[in-house]
């Protein structure tokens, strides 16, 4: 290693010196043209000596840590995790990939085979991880289940044909499908969209619209009313034509606003959020069956709207239908939120009641 | 009861020592975080980054040499007016009248004296001045120059603009929509307003000629972010503070419109409107923070061309500024306020920027700063403090309890 930082040394010290200095002066074209040829001829000498250390530091690394690691298979992929934590990484893997098993069945997908590298990053630092995933707990969200969960998601999403990735985001189920369908009805209620609110009080066809898979050429006039508008471009990264943005918010014209989204694409302005879309998804899938995830994987020609039915072999009508009622199936108990407030009040009020009722006067009578 | 009300008081006392022994610590928190942790890769790699990190700067140095040499003979050769425009061929006449009818505007709406100056405005394709080993280099903001040639002194702004790509058939050129992003008036309501500022630092060229050396100095050292017009639409240029900070004083990221809005004041900024004299000072005085710079591009560093003494300035707006952006019309407002001669002579004084200053206008710099700030973004208040709505509740709440105990007490001896 000593010899290789001498050479590297060598290597810097000897071209920068004349080219490098604190310079006072403008310097000319062709002087720095010189200056980048000879720089590049260091970085490449100097690329390869890393290289050399990179490749020493790395089997160094990979002897100390031998012994010091566990490979679970769950499921069709491995997880390598240092021991102690095999337990607890198995729980983890095997809880999320129930959920995907349950539509992917026995297809294959992404995921054969693939390698998850499970643990705290100073615990993986210096295994070869090439090829495999890195899952690092420092990041990682509390809610582990959630956490792994959309990463197997996101590997399985590979599968998928790109618009259709667009559209779903990350292939993610939940772990507990009664708040996924809780957040889909959250969403129905308060999306601002005439689509979502038509969907919501029953007129299937603009299901389609909320989903964002229909009428897309003309998604800023069909999803949107003007006033809602005015919220996607506040919500959107639109492209700054000078004084458009305040026309469109401030002096509420919607031809300033038309210009703002004109340029935008469909994809951008979809009115239902991704977990709202992948509850459709799914749903399309638990009708389909295993073999509705492999026409899903396979099926690049037609729409997506089209190729949700396919998935489903049913009708759009009975798709749309069949997924409308679940949501509603789903709608959120609206006191659940208070529970804890309910009983909290109860107790405080107990508790003064007992207070009040040790005071002196009340003793005294 | 005494003894019942002192056994109270003591484990109410006792609760609060141990819940403040417990949720403040007694010395600062470790940092902890990936920027503390040490570097994993090996010296060998770390120093192969820093070569190539210097090659990356070199390249953007040669890039913005090459584009002041071409653009300063050709502004210098073909200009005819005060103002050259100068797109490349591919731009069509629509796009070309645009920009002119925009650079008019604003040369009217600045009514320029007779200074021996010209300034030219041009659109260049991004990857322009690249070494050929290092194609992929690319400008990101307009570029600002001045300097001398054939005894003419000019004043350069050069926009980047994306060109098609030749090895990529299905690359397109975007630089009519840089123009007409840029330059649209379409859904201004008030037209009668500022113009759209395409000349950034080098409109005080064009009214006020060049600069001291001083103040030349101070631009580059970025003075120059003090140096522009107001954003045509107005957008958030001075809300008052209470738009997003609290009672407090506090940053109130709810009340925050991301678009709509300049960010947070920095730490000098805010120091400077709670009345803090030297913060003024370094406000416009002092370098602006620069964002971490491994997380941007070295092209986008000004450290890596400013040793070419024609560049001013590039319109990157990603630094850490004292007044979260709003200084940009700091001169403006100054040459508003003080009258276009007395501004002149600041300008063009030789003098050290504080000296002239306050010769040209009467008093020191961070005097005028302070209250330029206080006037248009409001007083921040510093240190710890409680709203006057929570003061006054409080006394009502202790003298109704007095009022209640005292009349109990009286009651009973009776």
């Amino acid at each position: 290693m000593c010899r290789l930082n001498l050479v590297l040394a060598t290597l810097l010290v000897m071209p920068l010196g004349a080219s490098l200095d604190g310079q006072t002066t403008r310097p000319t074209e062709s002087e720095l043209v010189a200056r980048i040829d000879s720089l590049s001829v260091i970085l490449d000498r100097a690329d390869s000596v890393a290289k050399i250390a990179d490749a020493v530091r790395r089997e160094e690394r990979q002897r100390l840590l031998g012994g010091q690691i566990d490979t679970l298979q769950v499921g069709p992929f491995l997880v390598v995790t240092p021991v102690g934590q095999g337990s607890l990484a198995r729980r983890y893997f095997e809880r999320a990939w129930a959920r995907y098993a349950a539509f992917v069945g026995t297809e294959r997908t992404a995921i054969e085979g693939r390698v998850f590298l499970y643990g705290k990053s100073e615990s993986l630092y210096g295994l070869d991880s090439r090829g495999s995933i890195r899952v690092t707990t420092r990041y990682l969200s509390r809610n582990r289940d959630r956490a792994i969960g959309r990463i197997l998601g996101g590997v399985i999403a590979a599968d998928l044909p790109e618009d259709l990735r667009t559209w779903v985001g990350d292939f993610y189920i939940r772990a507990d499908e009664t708040r996924e369908l809780e957040w889909a009805y959250r969403s129905l209620t308060t999306t601002a969209s005439a689509a979502v609110s038509d969907c919501y009080d029953g007129v299937l066809d603009r299901c389609w619209d909320a989903m964002g898979l229909d009428h897309q050429d003309e998604w800023a006039t069909t999803w949107y009313s003007a006033s809602e508008r005015r919220l996607v471009v506040r919500r959107l990264n639109t492209s700054d034509i000078a004084g458009a943005r305040a026309s469109c918010l401030d002096a509420q014209r919607d031809d300033a606003c038309m210009a703002l989204l004109v340029d935008q694409d469909a994809a951008a302005g979809i009115p239902l959020p991704l977990g709202t879309r992948m509850t459709l998804l799914a749903n399309a899938l638990s009708l389909g069956g295993p073999a509705g995830y492999r026409r899903m994987a396979a099926d690049t020609d037609a729409s997506i709207k089209d190729r949700l039915v396919r998935i489903s072999g049913v009708s759009a009508d009975s798709l749309i239908s069949s997924w409308r009622t679940e949501v509603f199936q789903g709608r959120p108990d609206g006191r659940s939120a208070t529970r804890k407030l309910r009983w909290s009040s109860l107790l405080w009020l107990l508790v003064l009641a007992g207070v009040s009722t040790r005071s002196t006067r009340w003793r005294l009578t | 009861m005494a003894s019942d009300m002192k056994r109270t008081v003591l484990i109410v006392g006792v609760c609060c020592t141990v819940l403040t022994l417990w949720l403040v610590p007694a010395e600062p928190l470790p940092l902890t975080g990936f920027r503390s942790a040490p570097s994993r890769s090996t010296p060998e790699r770390q120093a192969a980054n820093e070569i190539r990190a210097k090659l990356r700067e070199e390249n953007a140095l040669l890039q913005r040499l090459r584009l002041v040499d071409s653009l300063s003979a050709r502004l210098v050769s073909s200009s005819t007016g005060p103002v050259f425009v100068d797109l490349p061929p591919v731009a069509d006449p629509e796009e070309r009248s645009m920009l002119s009818e925009a650079v008019r505007r604003q040369v009217e709406y600045l009514r320029p004296g007779p200074v021996d100056m010209v300034v030219g405005v041009s659109y260049v394709d991004l990857r322009f001045g690249n070494h050929p080993d290092y194609q992929r280099g690319q400008r990101s903001w307009a570029d600002y120059f001045s300097g001398t040639v054939d005894g003419q002194s000019y004043c350069l702004v050069s926009y980047p603009f994306r060109g098609e790509d030749p090895t990529n058939p299905r690359s397109r050129s975007n630089l009519g929509n840089a123009i007409r992003d840029q330059t649209s008036t379409r859904f201004l309501e008030d037209t009668g307003g500022p113009p759209t500022d395409l000349l950034g630092p080098c409109s005080f060229y064009l009214v006020h000629g060049a600069p001291g050396v001083a103040i030349r100095r101070w631009l580059r050292n970025d003075g120059s972010r003090l140096a522009w017009s107001p954003w045509l639409d107005g957008r958030g240029m001075f809300p008052p503070i209470s738009d997003h900070r609290g009672p407090f004083g506090e940053w109130d990221r709810t009340r925050y419109d991301v678009r709509g809005s300049f960010g947070r004041e920095s730490m000098v900024g805010e120091g400077c409107l709670a009345g803090r004299i030297d913060a003024c000072r370094h406000a416009v005085l002092g370098r602006t923070a620069n964002m971490d710079p491994r997380y941007i591009s070295p092209l986008t560093h000004p450290e890596s061309y400013i040793e070419l003494e024609e560049w001013i300035s590039s319109g990157d707006s990603r630094r850490r500024q004292p007044f979260a952006g709003r200084e940009r019309t700091w001169m403006g407002d100054l040459e508003a306020e003080f009258g276009r001669d007395r501004f002149a002579r600041f300008w063009t004084s030789d003098q050290t920027v504080e000296d002239a200053f306050t010769a040209a206008f009467g008093e020191p710099i961070e005097v005028w700063t302070m209250r330029w700030a206080q006037d248009r973004i409001g007083i921040q208040k510093a240190g710890p403090s409680v709203d006057l709505l929570s003061v006054l509740l409080t006394l009502v709440a202790l003298l109704a309890c007095i009022g209640i105990s005292t009349a109990t007490a009286t009651r009973r001896r009776v």
